[in-house]
């Protein structure tokens, strides 16, 4: 994954090992799991593929799915990618200082994509258009909803890292938590690349 | 001592910039053929399918740092296998399902 | 304030259940004040209940198993009896409402928490012994693992008492599960019971995946495990990929019911074949985690008690991987009855009927294994004897099933409920006895009572006969399963039969129980002083017997498959014991954490089904909130030093000049 480069100028001390072949066990299981996260999010894609072409067309139209929003969410979920990716590297050089501020940035990022998504929500809510209307809309809210609740939980992790990171320092426990949260985050982009090709942009066309 | 510190630091900076770039160009293009509708549907799918699949690709290259060094080379392998199951699960669902209405139709 | 709770809830007016659930609570209590006695509450929860150890979380898994064997059984002969009374002509003491319950917790309870926890409890035990290490990857997800399964069976066994279970079937399709057909809490108790066994379960797979793949001690390649460790990886493979689709289903089913989704709903858009599809995507790569392990012990088990180097290995591999690869691409076959078209019955039939073949050739591996060897009649070989000779019939009833046009007719069947007992009960059941009678010792320092042993296996086998075969006949003579009332009195005769077939395994389950009693009072006189009782030929006999808690003093370096019996046979073991460097080993401390989240987890489960909103809240939040202060604390780790590993080597190697060997 991310692999520390500084590792390679460490001496080999036993306890300097152990914890590296500690932080490559955490991150290869950290792997795994987002391995089955993705078999999770394939079946609700599946539900999603199989729901919308048996629904009319009626149902779909730009009313749902108001592209331009969904452009400001995509580029601030990747603007929020970049700036992990700067956390990590400001991790490597141990300059707390800015890992302090990319994480706040990085949590301000997707903070206003989740409030987007939620009032997204609200706005199809409140036209008639919840989930408890019609299968597709079950199915479109579950779909989006979960990968928010990911980036809910991703937000959580962040400001716990903050705390710890205050309180702790930069021990190597923390260290590795930082990483397996940034190789978390990218992923969840991953998975909100495909959220908005498959559900909005063909939604749209 | 430095200097290959900082070869290593610029490596990764890199990296993460280009990633940011690519992935950019590959959201901004399917998005505006999405809202301006230059082609008809059938090629605008295909092309979105394209950029979706070249910004997944970019990103667990770029931002994952996913590649063969013996390192990662087991993430690429469990992840490659899971894409296969991928298909199996999701095309097999949309196959049978599709298929249920058989006797009705 | 507490939602749909309310006295009601309790079923005052059915006495069966009165007093079943007084037993449970007098029995709970009476060990509960034993303990108390006996003053152990702190020695269980510092010694057990917090442990990181994989060994001791084996044992808690197999007493688990165990318990919930019993209640299983329970239901099985409530169901027996009921249809013999049923078939004779009378109504019988279980009226239909209840009988559902009965079956469905039945199938719950046997897959759920029997099978799964003495399958992952031996993977648990032996996985690290076979590839020479110290521990899993993650010793605390190992132990959170074990609890979050027992706060769920618990959960289930609150549903006894309290309110009532699901009356759908083990597997809950909708409609009938959905909110307007099953209004009242049983389904929420079998969702919420199977999310929280799914997360333990999923969170083991992640663990055994990261312990195989990374822990292996030097020299280890792929082709030089155990084969019991390929399949394990293998299981493992199969549970981190199909429980997040159980997960996603479940939580599709609470959405429709909590929330009035309509995912499965027969209106506005809703597919309960949707349902069928996914939870079979789960279901099938299920029963193979539970069967593939199995197959792991068979092979440890011919091999060392037939003296010989296992048949095949390259082979055996081989299928195991076929197998894994397979089992995702049959599971239309649970379902060929509910309107797919010919082309794609004929596709998964066709793949059903492959995925038989790598299992042949692995039945004909094992055989040749045998074949010629010197065969010591240990009882883990008769298991292993009547695994081949049941697994062969229920495995070929399963092909005879996966012919499309065939199973139209007997889908659903007693037909259908013989097969899978046939190969659960001749696969796994048999392969976990086997498995227990094979490795207690490694556990305990001491072996199983072989006579009891063997008479175990005899009740067991003959009852499973007697049980299940007349299931196949009344499955041909029509038949259909789950019945509970006015059964047709042609079929009174075979109903008989299987009850007394039930007896039989009940005598066989009394005998297993005086086995460990026996073998308990007997235990000096048994005792297990070199380790290697059997004359092993995998890593994990290199140990002493019991396992010293940091498993190998010095991780051995592998160099050949059957590396334990390389070195045997060339008589490597004759070291100098002075010579050896003994370093400080870094051990995981104890943690009570896990045991928190489930308790939290019991609540937020419990509080879910009875939609007492607060209660749910807040206990989710106290699981977030434990984990994050857990997360502070740097103080994870001990360190057992060199003198003290030095002292239990030697008295090791005095047991093991005490045995006369060298």
């Amino acid at each position: 994954m991310i692999e520390n480069k500084f590792n390679n100028t460490i001496l080999n001390s036993n306890s300097s090992t152990h914890d590296k072949i500690s932080e490559t066990k955490k991150l290869f299981g950290l792997w795994i799991y987002l391995m089955s996260d993705c078999i999770m999010f394939a079946v609700l894609f599946a539900v999603y593929a199989i729901v919308s072409s048996n629904i009319s067309i009626n149902l779909i139209s730009n009313k749902i799915f108001n592209l331009s929003s969904i452009l400001l969410e995509t580029f601030l979920l990747l603007l929020s990618s970049l700036s992990c990716g700067f956390v990590v590297i400001a991790m490597n050089q141990k300059r707390i200082k800015m890992i302090y501020s990319f994480l706040t940035i990085t949590f301000i990022f997707g903070l206003i994509f989740l409030l987007m998504e939620v009032h997204e929500f609200y706005e199809l809510i409140i036209e008639n258009f919840g989930p408890d209307k019609n299968a597709f809309f079950s199915i479109f809210f579950t779909l989006v909803a979960t990968h928010g609740v990911h980036i809910f939980f991703g937000l959580i992790l962040i400001l716990s890292i903050l705390y710890q990171i205050k309180k702790l320092g930069l021990t190597n426990s923390i260290r590795t938590r930082i990483l397996c949260f940034s190789v978390f985050w990218h992923f969840l982009d991953i998975i909100w690349i495909c959220v908005f090709t498959f559900v909005y942009l063909n939604g749209a066309i | 001592m430095s200097s290959f510190l900082n070869f290593n630091m610029n490596k990764e900076i890199k990296s993460y910039l280009l990633g940011f770039l690519f992935s950019s160009l590959l959201t901004t293009l399917p998005f505006l053929l999405a809202i301006e509708k230059f082609f008809c549907s059938e090629v605008n799918y295909i092309i979105f399918l394209l950029c979706a699949i070249s910004q997944i690709i970019i990103h667990f290259v770029y931002f994952l740092h996913l590649s063969f060094d013996p390192e990662e080379r087991w993430n690429l392998i469990t992840l490659l296998f899971v894409i296969i199951i991928i298909f199996i699960v999701v095309f097999g669902s949309i196959w049978i399902m599709f298929n249920l209405n058989h006797n009705t139709m | 304030m507490f939602g749909k709770l309310t006295f009601d809830a309790i079923p005052y007016h059915e006495p069966i259940i009165m007093i079943t659930y007084i037993a449970i609570i007098l029995i709970a209590l009476c060990i509960a004040s034993t303990i108390t006695y006996y003053k152990k509450w702190k020695y269980l929860w510092s010694e057990w209940f917090t442990t990181v150890d994989h060994k001791k979380i084996s044992i808690m898994y197999g007493i688990l198993a165990f318990v919930m064997l019993f209640r299983g059984f329970v239901d099985a002969i409530l169901m027996r009896t009921q249809q013999v009374v049923a078939s004779a002509g009378f109504k019988g003491f279980l009226p239909p409402h209840h009988y559902d319950q009965i079956f469905t917790a039945h199938g719950v309870i046997m897959i759920f928490f029997v099978a799964m926890p003495l399958v992952i409890g031996l993977m648990n035990l032996v996985i690290p012994l076979q590839i020479g290490a110290r521990d899993v990857a993650f010793p605390f997800l190992n132990n959170l693992s074990f609890w979050l399964n027992v706060s769920s069976a618990v959960l289930l066994t609150l549903s006894l008492g309290i309110g009532e279970f699901a009356q759908t079937g083990w597997l809950a399709y909708p409609p009938l599960s959905g909110i307007k057909y099953s209004s009242g809490v049983g389904v929420d108790y079998w969702i919420w019971s199977l999310q929280i066994s799914g997360v333990g379960t999923t969170l083991t797979g992640i663990n055994f995946l990261v312990t195989i793949l990374k822990m292996r001690a030097p020299g280890m390649s792929f082709f030089k495990m155990p084969v019991f460790t390929w399949t394990s990886l293998c299981t493992n493979i199969l549970i981190v990929i199909s429980f997040p689709v159980l997960t996603v289903t479940l939580v599709l089913l609470t959405l429709d019911r909590y929330f009035n989704f309509h995912f499965f709903t027969n209106d506005l858009g809703g597919n309960a074949m949707m349902y069928v599809n996914l939870i079979w995507i789960w279901g099938h790569p299920e029963v193979y985690i539970l069967v593939l392990p199995v197959f792991g012990v068979f092979s440890e088990v011919v091999a060392t008690f037939s003296k010989k180097r296992l048949f095949g290995y390259v082979s055996l591999v081989w299928a195991t991987l076929s197998i894994t690869i397979l089992s995702f691409i049959v599971w239309l076959h649970h379902f060929f009855t509910m309107g797919a078209g010919a082309d794609v019955n004929t596709f998964f039939g066709i793949t059903t009927m492959i995925i038989a073949i790598p299992t042949g050739v692995k039945i004909f591996n094992w055989l040749f294994t045998i074949y010629q060897g010197r065969v010591h009649m240990h009882s883990s070989i008769l298991w292993t004897l009547g695994f081949l000779v049941t697994f062969s019939i229920g495995g070929m009833t399963g092909v005879l099933l996966s012919v499309p046009p065939a199973d139209f007719v007997l889908h659903n069947s007693l037909f259908l409920v013989a097969h899978f007992h046939n190969v659960i009960i001749g696969g796994v059941v048999f392969g976990c006895f086997a498995g227990i009678n094979y490795w207690f010792p490694k556990l305990f320092g001491f072996v199983l009572n072989e006579i009891w042993g063997k008479r175990a296996f005899w009740f067991w086998i003959i009852g499973f006969f007697l049980a299940f075969i007349p299931l196949y006949f009344l499955g041909l003579m029509g038949m259909t399963r789950r019945l509970s009332q006015n059964i047709d009195s042609e079929f009174h005769m075979l109903l008989c039969i299987a009850a007394i077939g039930a007896c039989f395994i009940g005598i066989g389950i009394i005998c297993q129980v005086i086995q460990f009693f026996i073998s308990i009072k007997e235990r000096r006189h048994n005792l297990d002083l070199t380790g290697d009782p059997w004359d092993g030929r995998t890593l994990e006999w290199s140990t002493s017997s019991p396992a010293p808690l940091y498993n190998f003093a010095i991780i051995p370096k592998v160099e050949d498959r059957d590396d334990f019996w390389r070195n045997k046979e060339g008589q490597h073991y004759n070291k100098l014991i002075n010579s050896i460097n003994y370093h400080d080993i870094h051990m995981p401390k104890n943690t009570g954490l896990g045991f928190m989240i489930s308790i939290f987890s019991l609540f937020f489960g419990f509080s879910a089904v009875w939609h007492i909103t607060w209660l749910c809240i807040l206990s989710f939040l106290a699981i977030i909130i434990s984990l994050f202060i857990n997360s502070l604390n740097e103080d994870t780790e001990y360190t057992i030093s060199a003198e003290e590993i030095k002292k239990i080597e030697h008295q090791y190697w005095k047991n093991i000049q005490k045995a006369g060997l060298k």
